[in-house]
């Protein structure tokens, strides 16, 4: 790994200063099991480097896999030629040691030590289980994979910050193949302690999702009170989120720019970002080193604050919150954990208020059909009808559309579970009133 | 299976750039530990009964310069560096990748990968025999032969022109991608292979907005070339049309839902064709029997008038090379003639299940991606029809003429894509625009609901995602017209 004198010194030569250095390594092993045996077994060694200073008042930067000192010539060369064309750049924007940090740990020992052959194990028995209790689904297919992170700053102004992470993730996907028709259902979970996989609710939640599908079909166009579940709804959430970034709201492309303060959507919408939650996407500082803060961005429908790294905060005569995030060569203001505060009543009670409507349980399309620019989202659906209160007839090939700075005005209800979903938002299941679905 | 395939060309703000000499210095380096290293290391983890092994160095440079709210966005650089070490033993694989290229450590990954199998040696690797490279899609303009301060200027005209067209437009995005790189590939059937590959990606967004409603143009230019490719297209041109595009769908009206025939334009409307049915014609999908598709050589899969090729030899095509990531000459492969399925595309670990040869399409992002069968260019081929007489043979109908991209389930075959650019077409006349359409099927349906097929074949470039990772490839197709899909959008029922 690089050594971080021989590059301070070699950055000072080139007149590049103040200036930074961004160590990430990681480890990781993925397993593939298919129907039972294993049919892949991956080990990764990754590890990268970033470097970013500042050449006569402006900003350079350069990244590489290869991170001995043999490169140390390259991104000096390359923050330097970068930085011709970089754009003005404060010095204060690159921090000075002796703020204050909290502590969470993100790293569990016991996780690191366990077995890769009962990862194996684990994978093997969640795969006959799914067909041992379900002999309508014909092919199972588990990933495991166990991920260990360690990343670390360094600055010419004597910052130092380091961080440790690991997590399992698994992934499990199944076919269904009954008289003729084919369904395929998945769960993901992350967990950062083996004890807390209960493979019997991952057994179980993926085979009702496979079978749940079974003589699915259109509705009827029209306008519904629609239910979205947790995954799903992240995916809206993850929009409202992108536009109370101080960076979009500087360059006047957030729909809330001038918003602040005024209740924006429904009362019963409350959204929190909440870096020290023990998950892979809690983080104690952001990739600029600053500390991470835990905040309320949506206040009972009013809209609370902008998140911000320093350049964008600065620009707003204000703080950064710790949002800085590096991301296709420079920083930009993004957030990290967020939760959607749940309601009050259980999914069935949730069901029973809304009494007629659509409960989605998959979006498709998200890439390209969920506008974040707009907020206009036109997507592909499936879940269930909602009749009577309880959930009647699957459906499926419907399209979902609206736009969700008008939607999350409409919320009905949100039930009392939350689930953390890859976007690392938890939310519960957001039912939204008035939504166009396409099928029939 | 049920992992996500997606397709679209936003990803191609992720951008990048080459050093002068960038080569020369890896050659150097690389010739250090070429064959004899590359040797020993194959040994290596052959010795406890895997029945292949494979080296996979990849160095890749990548430059990415963004103008985006008036001032140079981005101008980022990202070296890409490291071995993937791959064995084979009868159905298993087992992989891993490093970016510690010394020697100590690929030998200690060569190792531990190793230690994944428990039997005797049954292959040794005594020599590695060079194979022939065409050298094809290289760039007539390398990257470093212009400066980037030319390359602003440049990008600047179409920045300016779109900022020009009307005081709507409120942000103009260019972006420039320039991918750089090697690859060498050295396998226990004694077979060392290198490509060289450079790739250009330019892409402009306009962004137009009234009264707080943002609506969005774009352009994308993107090929197997150098720079030449700045000399292909008219940038102030097309910096006008996509603002116009933006300034128009402000007042364009919600797509009407339900069931309607699509007119589905050519270029890039053939990642239609790439979702419905080409993912589902991949390998991996096929041997492990999770596609509509597999099992189904022979027999009548799509409309008689359709037939489809996947083609890597394309030249200097987005999604073409000399050799795929496995080493395999790419090649031109026909998958439907005339509506029968005549060819699945395959890599050689999934041909091994399914007793069938590589087709040349084994695909990776970069060395952290475990190859698989991919789509190269992929496309339909011409059919008789005007795409005026499509057009004019339409009595009610969506005209998609430009799309951002889609997604397909390829178990279920689901697919789903979304239109940029629409319009409403009554009794054979183009009526307006429409805004924020989705279409939905089956794809194996779609492909029998093909009713016309244009004469007007052309290519469109984008990014594909899936397990190996994001990679260019290019879809192709006529104008076509589908008959009975699903349309979604918030304009009311039909």
């Amino acid at each position: 790994m690089i050594n971080t004198t021989k590059f301070m010194n070699a950055a000072l030569k080139s007149d590049i200063a103040p200036f930074e250095l961004t160590r990430a390594a990681s480890t990781t092993l993925t397993i593939k099991i298919f129907m039972d045996e294993m049919e892949e077994y991956n080990l990764a060694n990754n590890s990268s480097i970033r470097g970013r200073g500042i050449v006569k008042g402006k900003l350079g930067s350069f990244s590489s896999d290869k991170t001995n000192n043999s490169v140390i010539p390259l991104m000096c060369d390359s923050i330097v030629e970068n930085a011709k064309y970089g754009n003005d750049y404060d010095s204060e924007l690159f921090i000075k040691p002796g703020l204050e940090y909290k502590r969470p740990k993100y790293f569990n020992p016991a996780l690191a030590k366990v077995d890769p052959k009962k990862i194996i194990s684990l994978g093997k028995r969640i795969s006959k289980k799914i067909r041992e209790k379900e002999k309508r689904i014909t092919i199972t297919e588990v990933y495991l994979e166990y991920v260990e992170d360690s990343s670390r700053i360094d600055n010419s102004n004597g910052l130092k910050l380091k961080d440790h992470r690991n997590y399992l993730f698994i992934y499990v996907s199944t076919k269904l193949d009954y008289k003729g028709e084919i369904q395929s259902g998945s769960k993901m979970v992350i967990i950062d302690d083996m004890n807390k996989v209960n493979e019997d609710k991952i057994v179980d939640d993926v085979i009702a999702k496979t079978i749940a599908q079974i003589g699915s079909g259109p509705v009827k166009s029209g306008k519904y009170t629609v239910l979205f579940d947790s995954i799903p709804a992240s995916y809206l959430v993850n929009t409202l989120l992108s536009h109370m970034s101080q960076y979009e709201v500087n360059k006047k492309l957030s729909k809330l720019g001038d918003k602040l303060g005024e209740r924006v959507f429904s009362k019963k919408l409350t959204i929190t970002e909440n870096p020290f939650s023990k998950n892979p996407f809690g983080s104690i500082y952001d990739s600029e080193g600053v500390p991470t803060t835990k905040k309320v961005l949506v206040e009972r429908g009013v809209l609370n604050l902008f998140y911000s790294d320093l350049e964008s905060a600065k620009e707003a005569g204000k703080k950064s919150t710790g949002n800085g995030k590096f991301s296709q060569g420079s920083i930009k203001s993004a957030t990290g954990y967020c939760c959607v505060k749940r309601g009050k009543k259980s999914f069935e009670e949730a069901l029973n208020y809304i009494k007629d409507g659509i409960f989605i349980t998959g979006l498709e399309g998200t890439a390209t059909g969920l506008i974040t620019q707009t907020g206009n989202y036109s997507l592909q659906a499936e879940g269930f009808i909602i009749k009577d209160g309880k959930l009647n007839k699957p459906v499926s090939l419907i399209t979902v559309a609206g736009n969700v700075f008008e939607d999350f005005k409409r919320i009905a209800i949100l039930s009392n579970e939350t689930e953390l979903t890859m976007s690392g938002i938890s939310t519960p299941p957001i039912a939204i009133r008035k939504v166009s679905i396409s099928g029939i | 299976m049920c992992k996500k395939d997606i397709f679209t060309y936003f990803y191609a703000f992720i951008m990048y750039f080459v050093m002068v000499n960038f080569f020369q210095a890896t050659e150097e380096k690389i010739n250090m530990i070429t064959k004899k290293l590359a040797i020993f290391v194959l040994n290596e983890t052959l010795a406890t009964g895997a029945d292949f092994a494979e080296i996979y160095i990849q160095e890749k440079n990548d430059r990415n310069i963004v103008l985006s709210n008036k001032r140079v966005d981005t101008l980022s650089q990202n070296l890409i560096f490291g071995i993937g070490i791959r064995l084979f033993k009868d159905k298993k694989s087992v992989y891993g990748y490093t970016s510690d290229m010394t020697k100590s450590s690929l030998i200690q990954l060569a190792r531990k990968l190793a230690l994944s199998f428990d039997g005797e040696r049954i292959v040794t690797v005594d020599k590695l025999t060079k194979v022939h490279n065409p050298k094809h899609h290289q760039p007539k303009i390398a990257h470093s032969e212009m400066s980037t301060e030319d390359k602003l200027k440049f990008m600047r005209q179409g920045e300016k022109a779109m900022y020009e067209s009307s005081s709507l437009i409120v942000n103009a995005r260019v972006g420039l991608t320039e991918w750089d790189e090697k690859v060498w590939i050295f396998n226990s059937k004694g077979r060392f292979v290198t490509d060289t590959r450079c790739h250009t990606r330019f892409v402009m967004v306009s962004t137009a907005n009234r009264d707080g409603d943002f609506q969005v143009g774009f352009y994308k230019k993107s090929d197997s070339k150098g720079l030449e490719l700045f000399d292909e297209f008219d940038i102030e041109k097309e910096a006008e049309i996509i603002s116009q595009d933006a300034i128009e769908m402000l007042d364009a009206p919600e797509c009407p839902s339900g069931k309607m025939t699509v007119i589905i334009d050519n270029g890039f409307g053939g990642v239609i064709f790439h979702e419905a049915c080409g993912h589902p014609l991949e390998g991996n999908s096929i041997s492990h029997n999770t596609s509509v598709f597999a099992g189904k050589l022979g027999e009548k899969i799509a409309s008689s008038i359709v037939s489809a090729v996947d083609d890597g030899t394309i030249e200097s095509g987005w999604g073409s090379s000399n050799f795929d990531d496995e080493g395999e000459k790419t090649t031109k492969n026909v998958l439907i003639k005339n509506g029968v399925l005549t060819n699945y595309m395959m890599d050689n670990f999934e041909g091994r299940r399914m007793g069938r040869k590589s087709t040349g399409a084994c695909r990776r992002e970069s060395y952290k991606f475990v190859p698989t069968t991919r789509m190269t260019n992929t496309y339909i081929c011409n059919g008789k029809s005007s795409k005026e007489d499509i057009i004019k043979n339409t009595k009610y109908g969506l005209y998609v003429v430009a799309l951002n991209g889609g997604s397909v389930n390829p178990t279920t075959d689901k697919f789903n894509f979304t239109a940029s650019k629409a319009y409403i077409i009554k009794d054979g006349e183009i009526l307006h625009l429409v805004k924020d359409a989705a279409i939905v099927g089956y794809g194996y349906e779609i492909l029998k609901n093909i009713d016309m097929v244009g004469n007007n074949l052309a290519f469109g470039d984008g990014m594909c995602g899936a397990s190996s990772g994001m990679i260019p490839a290019n879809v192709g197709q006529p104008t076509i017209r589908v008959k009975n899909l699903t349309v979604g959008g918030r304009g009311g029922n039909l």
